[in-house]
């Protein structure tokens, strides 16, 4: 199956790329040279990506680094280090043809070695280890040849190992480093760009790597052909919005990241400058406390579904740049939406009102918590007036994120029941595969509210075992309509990305959940 | 005085002990995980608890203290949660820009702050003196983070001199790295000038009372030989204490001014730890700050013991 899917993937990628060429030089020859300044909306972690997954440092190191397979336009897994893979029948083994040829910034070439070690290395240290749980072994059959072992066949692993954090660094320069410094001071990748220097709150400076090796075929996503234009990176880091607009505006900075919802209406009027908006990936949601009254009732949770005006929270929080959705799988994971993941909650106050008196809702009053910062605070704010308004007795409570998530996953961390009785999630990151949200989110054994569904349970366990595709999608298709019936969490939407650039950038694609893409990019002056 | 210095130095020890004890426990006071943020909200329970286990948060408090301070001795401040860095590391590379604001500020702040307090002192009670005193009530009132966000507006903004934040090292470009400085250290310089203002002040009028300034003046001497040759050293005593604590308070209070200047000092990384629960981090920057705050206390007593020999004796 895979096999077959992979051989299909590589002849059309050869007829793509046979195609692309003409037409893109056609219209404009890309120039090289020149320096590409970024303004930063936080500055990352760490360039190191085994031991650091934040958001704003996975926009540098996704130049820096490469791993054995990617994602495409639609987040489908394909092949980036890697020429292609096998699964043995039993779908326990991989193996990984790499290709050969492909140069380290340090000028070494890529080989089994240091797919391994990288591998090894990332299921050791990463906060995000968990999601490679399944894997038993890591061998390095040849040069080329790679092969990994899992305990049981599942079909996340694939979609796993595309994610932005099992890259493979130079196993060499990492190791040298690493014994000197105790951590990742010159991280060696096999990106078109490579690493210059990083001066803390000045700038992350990268170059084009000139022995970069391209793969052939389209462009897609992360995938595909990428071409290093731009002589330099430069990512500024200028967490203030205003500052980050302000510099966009008077072109101290060539790009933009994350424009504030509010600003977007404003910048679209500026000179030289495309807003780009990208249909997110990220959600909004909040959880029931199943535990104790009033929302271990089914009733009381279906009215709060009934209750919210979800178009409103788009226009509130996000300045109507969303789409409503309670689906935990968004639009861009195109070959999992059934018609089952567009459905949604219907708005209707009175029936709120009804359903409640339904469920015996006495008017005592519930706890409802979010973050205290912008887009979680203010979606805390709207719900709050909202539940209000069908005569919920709700109290607001907002705090940082640390006491907001100690309180929130108090289940898992001391055992008890929580506090609260609703608690708002914002900003739920992309997963590569349903399973990592259905089955982190929702499963009995992870809900934060203690929601138990044992048929919800058994979807979600055979869809994480499951190697057929069209069998996968009718179980995530049964557990969405769990989810939308039983009401264990809501979704209340899904948001978009945002960043802006200067006109004279050619060749920008700013998609979700894809970040800061500076290949196929050049300069026209 | 070197038994002086000893004896001092000794009781820093149990000082800096009950410090480090405190930080250790404020930080686990604190609701929060370090291994929840660190994992997300993404992360399966089991996923959590591994990492807990990882960082060694699942072992008796007791147990995590003493490790701590063991290690501590042995110099090793351990591994940031979040980067893996070495904390040590970390420091080292923060400490730079906050030591240059910090002693910059100082110097604003020394010199606003006696000339302003000398000149208030010489006509007491006059016009310059309540208006001089009025701007040093106001310099005290406000907020560190309004003074930066007006200065900000009026140089970075309106007349458009200076950078609005940013930092560049001193090695790289002096003249920039001074334009990148003189906002956060005005910001400063103007608030513990202030206080420096003050003290300079009352110390400069305890003095012009004195039968020694009075015999200068009977002499003949110039205003400016009286004041600045006579007058002003012993005027200073006070101020070495208030300049002393200051730099302290400085390095204390960096975190709002190194944020909204956006300098990369171990101010704006305090903040970020706290944040993110990094308790090795968080623990060494204020063993840092505390460790140069008592050292800072301890200068202050030896300069003050040279200033006037009877405190070195005594």
């Amino acid at each position: 199956m895979i096999g077959l899917r992979r051989m299909a993937l590589v002849g059309v990628a050869l007829a793509l790329a046979a195609w692309v060429v003409a037409p893109a030089g056609a219209q404009e020859t890309p120039r090289q040279g020149g320096v590409l300044r970024v303004g930063q909306y936080y500055e990352p972690t760490s360039m190191d990506p085994h031991v650091a997954h934040d958001p704003p440092g996975l926009r540098v190191r996704n130049h820096l680094f490469e791993g054995l397979v990617t994602w495409d336009e639609h987040t489908n897994p394909v092949p980036m280090l890697a020429e292609g893979w096998k699964a043995s029948p039993d779908g326990k083994l991989f193996t990984f043809a790499l290709r050969k040829g492909v140069k380290f910034h340090n000028g070494q070439e890529l080989t089994a070695e240091d797919v391994k070690w990288s591998l090894d290395r990332f299921m050791k240290l990463s906060a995000r280890r968990g999601d490679l749980r399944h894997v038993s072994g890591v061998k390095a059959v040849d040069r080329y040849t790679v092969e990994i072992s899992l305990k049981e066949a599942t079909p996340t692993f694939i979609p796993a190992l595309s994610q932005y954090f099992p890259l493979i660094l130079n196993k060499e320069a990492s190791e040298a480093q690493l014994a000197q410094h105790k951590q990742i001071v010159q991280p060696v990748g096999t990106g078109p760009f490579r690493f210059v220097e990083w001066k803390r709150g000045q700038h992350i400076k990268l170059e084009r790597f000139k022995d970069y090796a391209a793969r052939t075929d389209r462009p897609s996503g992360y995938a595909g052909r990428k071409t290093a234009y731009v002589d330099q990176i430069l990512w500024i880091p200028i967490p203030d919005n205003a500052v980050r607009t302000l510099s966009l505006e008077k072109g101290e900075i060539d790009y933009a990241e994350v424009i504030p919802y509010e600003d977007v209406k404003r910048l679209r009027s500026v000179k030289d400058v495309t807003v780009a908006v990208a249909p997110g990936t990220w959600w909004s949601a909040l959880y029931f406390n199943t535990k104790i009254p009033p929302f271990d009732k089914l009733d009381a949770r279906r009215a709060v579904a009934a209750a919210i005006n979800y178009q409103e929270l788009i226009v509130q929080v996000f300045a109507g740049y969303g789409r409503v959705a309670n689906s935990l799988i968004p639009d861009v994971q195109r070959r999992w939406r059934t018609p089952t993941h567009a459905r949604t909650h219907e708005f209707t106050s009175a029936r709120a009102k009804e359903l409640l008196k339904k469920a015996g809702y006495d008017g005592s009053p519930s706890i409802l918590e979010s973050i205290n910062q912008t887009l979680a605070r203010e979606t805390g704010d709207t719900l709050f007036a909202q539940l209000r308004g069908v005569g919920l007795n709700v109290d607001l409570k907002q705090q940082e994120l640390g006491a907001h998530l100690d309180s929130m996953y108090q289940r898992s961390k001391r055992g008890t029941v929580p506090k609260w009785h609703i608690s708002t999630l914002v900003g739920s990151a992309f997963r590569p595969d349903p399973h990592f949200h259905y089955g982190i989110r929702v499963h009995s054994k992870e809900h934060p509210g203690w929601y138990q569904n044992a048929r919800l349970d058994a979807l979600i366990e055979e869809a994480a075992k499951a190697l057929d595709m069209p069998q996968r999608i009718k179980l995530y298709d049964e557990a969405q309509k769990i989810v939308m019936d039983e009401v264990p969490l809501i979704v209340l939407n899904h948001y978009d990305h945002i960043d802006a650039y200067r006109n004279h950038l050619r060749g920008v694609r700013v998609l979700d959940p894809f970040y800061d893409m500076f290949w196929n990019v050049w300069i026209a002056r | 005085m070197g038994r002086f210095v000893g004896q001092r130095l000794a009781t820093l020890i149990p000082l800096w002990l009950v410090c480090a004890l405190a930080v250790f426990l404020l930080m686990r006071l604190a609701p929060g995980d370090p291994a929840q943020i660190l994992a997300g909200s993404g992360a399966s329970g089991e996923e959590v608890r591994r990492l807990r286990s990882d960082l060694g948060l699942d072992r008796p408090l007791a147990v995590q203290i003493l490790g701590w301070y063991g290690r501590v001795l042995q110099g090793d401040l351990g591994v940031s949660y979040q980067s893996r860095a070495p904390v040590l590391a970390t420091l080292l590379e923060r400490l730079g820009p906050t030591l240059q604001l910090a002693l910059t500020a100082t110097f604003v702040a020394t010199l606003l702050g006696i000339v302003v307090g000398t000149l208030a002192a010489l006509r007491p009670r006059g016009w310059g003196d309540t208006a001089l005193m009025a701007l040093t009530t106001t310099g005290l009132a406000l907020p560190s983070f309004l003074v930066a966000i007006l200065f900000i507006f009026v140089f970075a903004v309106w007349i458009d001199w200076l950078p609005v934040r940013g930092y560049v090292e001193p090695t790289e470009d002096l003249a920039r790295w001074a334009r990148h400085m003189i906002l956060p250290a005005l910001t400063y310089g103007v608030i513990q000038g202030a206080v420096v203002a003050r003290m300079a002040r009352g110390g400069m009028l305890d003095v012009l009372g004195q039968d020694y300034v009075v015999t200068a003046r009977s002499k003949g001497l110039s205003e400016w030989s009286v004041v600045a040759k006579h007058a002003l050293k012993n005027a200073v005593l006070p101020v070495v204490t208030v300049v002393g604590l200051n730099v302290g308070v400085l390095l204390a209070s960096a975190v709002v001014v190194e944020t909204i200047f956006g300098i990369p000092g171990v101010g704006s990384e305090l903040v970020r730890a706290i944040f993110q629960r990094d308790y090795p981090l968080v623990q060494g920057i204020v063993l840092l700050v505390v460790t140069l705050f008592l050292f800072l206390n301890l200068l202050v007593d030896i300069a003050y013991a040279a200033l006037d020999p009877r405190i070195g004796h005594g």
